[in-house]
Order: structure tokens, then sequence, then C-alpha cells
């Protein structure tokens, strides 16, 4: 951490705004790339955000590289926590779906013989009840299985992701270490 | 997301807050905004819109008054659409005017004429052939041309505007905004006589800052330093503070075509020029205007890759003539030449170099024309990277045809879009392509802003995209070279760029969907006026 100065002539600035539980593992990341971070504000509104503030030399070797594979490992960490996020939103959607007609066809079943004891309510009551029974027998196993799919899809594209982005981190640090051994040369 | 608690006033604001903010990321680039470029926008489309209405009430109001006004509409609509076949417009620019007209019957023909260049631009184009003839003198003699590959190329140039070809220059190439600026800044430091600058925007921030600063010091040591921006593609960008400062240091400070609320064609005839000429020694063009997200300061579009050119030598006096020209154009002063004209020592090479520029005191399309001479020479390989691809059909045939007959043909264009309905354009245009064994590239978590075309004789970097506002609208800069070094480098910046990127193929093309097929095939009655 260095004091709040920053020289627009010769550093580059960069803001980010990241969530509080990521941050240390953020900057870390950034570190790879030179930014050296100078200031934190917490936000406004929310409490679980901060602004941190990052400077670096402009004369940076590689800096093209660095800025392209900055931008691809921020593209990588937000799809990742896009990725943790909805995980499961496929299957969330049809268990709410099973759940609702379920109950709405064994809510249908009792009704039905209250209102009246008429031949055609009995067996739209059986009807109701076989539907409940079905969409419960059927739909649990099938959206069980869709939920293991989105979950090993969802490992699957954690790994493919936390890959990507150690692979970015460690040519970053290539490109810098190689910038600090021209600084000494 | 936990919220403090606060009193009702602010829920609004966090509630405003939220909708911005997507909270599945963990990593947000802040921007700036200007809300006042908004409102100045808002103002002058609102009395656009104005107008439009009272131009639609007149004819409400004749047209009951007058019936026989329907007939003399139906006359004039017909002369009109027979007309707008006349022009030298491209094919989809009359088919959509053609149906503009007959569409909107009995008042579709006054506003085409209103927005007609050729009799609205009548008057300025007189003032550019006086300055033309003015700055005659000071144009140079053309080096010998010997490369039979590239001699139909240089003929063309030379007679259609007169653009002259130099074999002494020095070239660099700038596969990014950043390493351009760079040397801009480093170059701007050792000037001594003048700095001439033309870029379509001008922001604040960062890069205008350190610009400033080198400017600033150069005016105040009596070096002449002139701005030329163009008023639209600054108009949100540069706020007044920053125009205030640079005129009290001494820079000179003029805008092309200020928007003034009046329907007329000069709203959509911008200046996508950009120079930047130091003591006529040292000039540069390419993709990059000066403001922060060219050199990647400020997060736009993901990375921003854009590309530039430095020229050194005898061809600094083509850029110096061209500034000159549009600096009598835009303040209407007869400028003295002679003092800013070959400031310039020869350089040893043998390579072409042709500075070019094109615009409406042409009477050729001049930058299209030259992308279209380079495909129709090319055996070997196409290379084109360009942020927007809208082209007519007969620069999309010329690809189509070298693509069948197995020359290599690629095309770069942005993974990330600026403007979502010209992208949604561009791919369609380019997927169209695929067909053919054009190779089409998206550049991921990229907007690729270069405007460069390789082929195996000559290359062109400069600021025209492949679109009919840079074909037909607009006032554009490039240079046209074989230097083989340059050649090398622009390859390897080709090379790099698709290695980052994504192939479009048949399996993730944009246009297998039908919603998509419809919205472009919507979209392509505004292309003209992309």
């Amino acid at each position: 951490m260095t004091d709040g100065r920053l020289d627009y002539r010769t550093e580059d600035s960069l803001v980010i705004s990241v969530r509080k539980d990521k941050e240390w593992s953020i900057r870390q990341k950034y570190k790879k790339f030179g930014w050296v971070q100078y200031r934190m504000t917490d936000d406004s509104v929310y409490e679980n955000i901060a602004h941190i503030y990052f400077k670096r030399p402009h004369d940076i070797a590689h800096k093209d590289e660095l800025q392209l594979l900055q931008v691809n490992m921020e593209t990588a960490v937000n799809r990742l926590s896009k990725a943790e996020r909805y995980k499961n939103y496929k299957s969330m959607a049809w268990g709410t779906a099973i759940a609702l007609i379920s109950s709405l066809s064994l809510l249908i079943a009792v009704l039905l013989p209250l209102l009246s004891f008429a031949l055609h309510h009995l067996v739209a009551c059986g009807i109701f009840a076989l539907l409940a029974i079905l969409t419960l027998a059927i739909g649990i196993p099938v959206n069980a299985k869709r939920r293991e799919r989105e979950q090993t899809a969802y490992d699957k594209l954690t790994l493919q992701l936390n890959a990507e982005i150690d692979g970015i981190l460690k040519r970053a640090e290539q490109l810098i270490g190689v910038n600090d051994e021209e600084k000494l040369s | 997301m936990m919220k403090k608690n606060y009193p009702e006033s602010r829920l609004g604001r966090n509630t405003i807050r939220k909708a911005v903010y997507n909270d599945y990321k963990v990593v947000r680039i802040q921007t700036e905004t200007n809300g006042w470029g908004a409102i100045k926008t808002l103002i002058v489309v609102g009395l656009l819109a104005l107008q439009l209405s009272v131009i639609v009430l007149i004819y409400v109001f004749l047209s009951y008054l007058l019936k026989w006004y329907m007939a003399f509409s139906y006359a004039l609509c017909l002369v009109t659409c027979v007309y707008v076949l006349s022009t030298n417009k491209n094919s989809l620019s009359k088919a959509v005017w053609i149906l503009f007209i007959l569409l909107s019957f009995g008042f579709g023909y006054i506003i085409y004429f209103l927005s007609d260049e050729r009799i609205f631009f009548g008057r300025s184009k007189r003032r550019y052939a006086a300055i033309f003839s003015r700055a005659e003198k000071f144009k140079d003699i053309s080096s010998p041309v010997d490369r039979p590959e590239t001699a139909c190329d240089v003929g063309y140039l030379q007679n259609t505007g007169g653009f002259v070809a130099y074999n002494d220059a020095k070239l660099k190439y700038f596969p990014s905004g950043a390493t351009f600026f760079d040397d801009v800044l480093n170059t701007l430091r050792g000037a001594q006589k003048f700095i001439f600058i033309e870029m379509y925007i001008i922001s604040d921030g960062v890069l205008l800052d350190r610009v400033y600063d080198v400017l600033s010091e150069k005016a105040a040591e009596g070096v002449d330093v002139r701005i030329i921006y163009d008023f639209i593609g600054c108009h949100k960008t540069l706020g007044a503070a920053s125009k205030k400062k640079l005129k009290k240091a001494g820079v000179k400070l003029q805008e092309f075509n200020r928007l003034t609320p009046r329907f007329s064609v000069a709203l959509n005839i911008r200046d996508h020029r950009k120079f930047i000429i130091v003591d006529g020694r040292t000039a540069y063009t390419g993709g990059v205007n000066l403001a922060d997200e060219y050199i990647n300061e400020k997060r736009m579009f993901g990375y921003w890759k854009d590309s530039g050119i430095k020229v050194e030598g005898r061809a600094v006096n083509a850029f110096t003539l061209f500034y000159l020209r549009q600096w009598d154009f835009v303040t209407r002063a007869e400028e003295e030449y002679a003092p800013y004209m070959n400031a310039s020592d020869c350089h040893s090479g043998e390579s072409l170099v042709i500075p070019y520029i094109d615009g409406l005191e042409f009477d050729y399309r001049i930058g299209k024309n030259v992308y279209e001479n380079m495909i129709t020479g090319a055996r070997r390989r196409v290379f084109i990277m360009t942020p927007y691809f809208i082209p007519d059909d007969s620069f999309v045939q010329l690809l189509v045809n070298k693509a069948l007959s197995g020359v290599d043909v690629r095309l770069v264009i942005p993974g990330i879009p600026d403007k979502s309905f010209v992208y949604s354009v561009t791919r369609n245009f380019a997927e169209k392509l695929l067909d053919s064994g054009v190779k089409v590239y998206c550049m991921k978590n990229s907007f690729v802003h270069s405007k460069v075309m390789l082929t195996e004789n000559c290359a062109v970097v400069g600021s025209i995209n492949c679109d009919l506002r840079s074909f037909y609208q607009q006032f554009e800069s490039a240079v046209y070279t074989d230097d083989k070094a340059v050649m090398d480098d622009i390859e390897r910046d080709f090379e790099y760029t698709i290695s980052n990127s994504e192939q479009i193929t048949d399996q993730n093309r944009m246009r297998k969907n039908l919603i998509h097929r419809i919205y472009a095939g919507l979209l392509h009655l505004v292309a003209p006026f992309m």
C-alpha cells in the first residue's frame, strides 16, 4: 500500500468495484499485472462493496498484452461468479414448476369431493390425484438428474475458467517478470 | 446484497443503483459519463423532431386545403425517385431512399432534398475547389513507381485526388493506441515550429491531460499549436472547461461542422480524420482518437484494439497540405502555406508511401475505391480489420469472388459491440460471406477499432471503416504503402489478433436465429445512415 497520490504523467490508474468477500483474491490477481493499490474506499450505499484504486508505472513493457490479458481475466472472473450464481437456475425453475403443479393438482383433488360427491367430481378428483402423484414421481427424479447435469456442467466450467485464470495470471507474471529483468539489465 | 439502514429518502437511490449494478459481477471498472452531453443531444433531437413535425403538419394542412396538391406530390415523388436513381449513391442507399419517398408520399421528397449533399454541399464544394487551386503549387512531384502490383493504385490515387507518391519515407506501424500515443507524446515534446492535430473525438481524461501538458508548454515556447475537432464527435466528451483551458494556453481550436438545430445534410457530414503533424517532419494517422479508451486507460467495451502509423520524411508535406486546406475551410481564412511546407529531410528508402484523404470535396469515393482496387489486385491474401462492416454490394461481391477464387480472405471484427444495432448489421453482413469461404473472426472480449487492410502487394492504415458512412459521407484519412517492414508488422498484428479471436462458423453464427435475421433485415433499412 502506498500513499494516495497519483502522478498521471508517469503512472496509469485503475479503479475497480469489488465485493468485499472477494477483495483479497481479486487484489492478488491485479498485483500480477503490476498494479499497486494506493487507496480503498467503501461504497456509499452497499456495505459489501469496496472501491479499490490501483496505480502502475506508465512505461511498462508488454503493456498491450497485459491489458488484453487483464480484460480476459476480468471476464473470466465475472463469468465464474455468474456461473456460480446461476448454476442451478434451470432445475430450480423446473422444481418450482413441479411443486406448483403437484400441489395445485392435490389441492383440486381434495377440494372436488368436498364440493359434491357427484361421479364426475370423483373421477376428476382421481385424475388430479394421479396427476399430482405422477408429477412428483416423474418430476423429482428427472429434475434431480437435471440438477446433477447442471452441477457437472458447472464443475467443468469452473475447472475450465479457473485454469484459464491461472494461465492468464501465469502469463502476466512472466511478462511482469521479464519487465523486471529488463529493468535490472 | 446487504443494505445499510438508510432513511426512506435514500431508498430510491438504492433501487436505482441496484438496477445499474449487475450484482453477479465481482469486478466492475468505473467509467466516466457526461450527462450534459445526453441532454444536449436530447434538445437537438427534440428540435429536429419538431421541425419534421412542422413539415408533416404543413403537408397535412396543404393537402386538406388543396386537393390538387396530391397530384402535384405524386408527380414530385416520381421525379424525386428518378433523381435518386440518377445520383452516384450506393445501391442500398438508393433503395432505402426510394422506399422512404414512396412510403412517406407527399413529404418524403422534401426531406430527401433537404438531405441531398449535391444541393446543400455545393457551396462548400466550391469553397474547397478554391482552396485546392490555391494549394496546388505546394504539392510535391510524385516519385517514380516501378512496381506493377501497385502501379494501378498509385495511378488511381493520383488521378482522382492528386495524391502524391513518395519513395523516401520512414514508416512505423503501431498495433495499439497505447504505443501510438506514447510515441506521439515523445514527438510532441520535441516540437519546435508547429503542431497540427485533427481528431474526430477528443475526450476529457488522462490522455488529454498528458497531451495538454505538452501542448501548453509548447504553445508558451511559441510553437504554433492548432486543433481541428469534429463537433459531433466531441460534443459529449470534450467539456467547455477543457476547451477554455486549451485556448487559454494558446492552442488554436476550431470545430468542424457545428451542430445547429436545423435539419440539413450537414448533420451527417463528419470529419472522421485523425492527424497529428509535428514540424512538418513527423505525421501520424490511424484509427485512434484522443480519448482514454483508445489507450485502454478507460474501459468501455473490453480491450480496445486499435492501430496507427507514423510517417517521417517528405511525405509529411502531404499531411501538412491536407491539414492546412481543412484549416482554411473551417476558419474561412487564407492561410500562408509556405512557412509550414518542405520542412522535412529526405530519408533513404524505396518503399512506396501515399498519404491520402477522402471526403465530399472529391468527386470520387476514394476510400472505398482504394480498398476495392486493393482487393481486385490481390492474388494471395486479403486481410481486413474493421470495427463496422456495412459495405455496399460491390464491396461484398469482390470479397466473395476473391474467396471463391481461392484467395485467403480474412475479416476481423469486434467481439464486443460498441453499438448493438450496428453490430447486428455488421455480423449479418460478415456472416453472409461465410458460405463463400471468407474467414470471419471476432476478437474475444475486445472492441476492434483498427481500420487496416493488407494484401500481399500493399497495406492501408487509416480511419476508413468498411461501412457506408466512411465510404460515402465522412472525411477520412489513410496511408497507402508497400513498405515490407510495415506489412510484416501488420501481418504479425493480424496473427496476434486472430490468435485472440473466435472464428465464426456455421455453429456459432447469429443468422441461424430467425428473430435475429428479421431484426437484421429491418436494420438494413437504416444501414445507409449507420
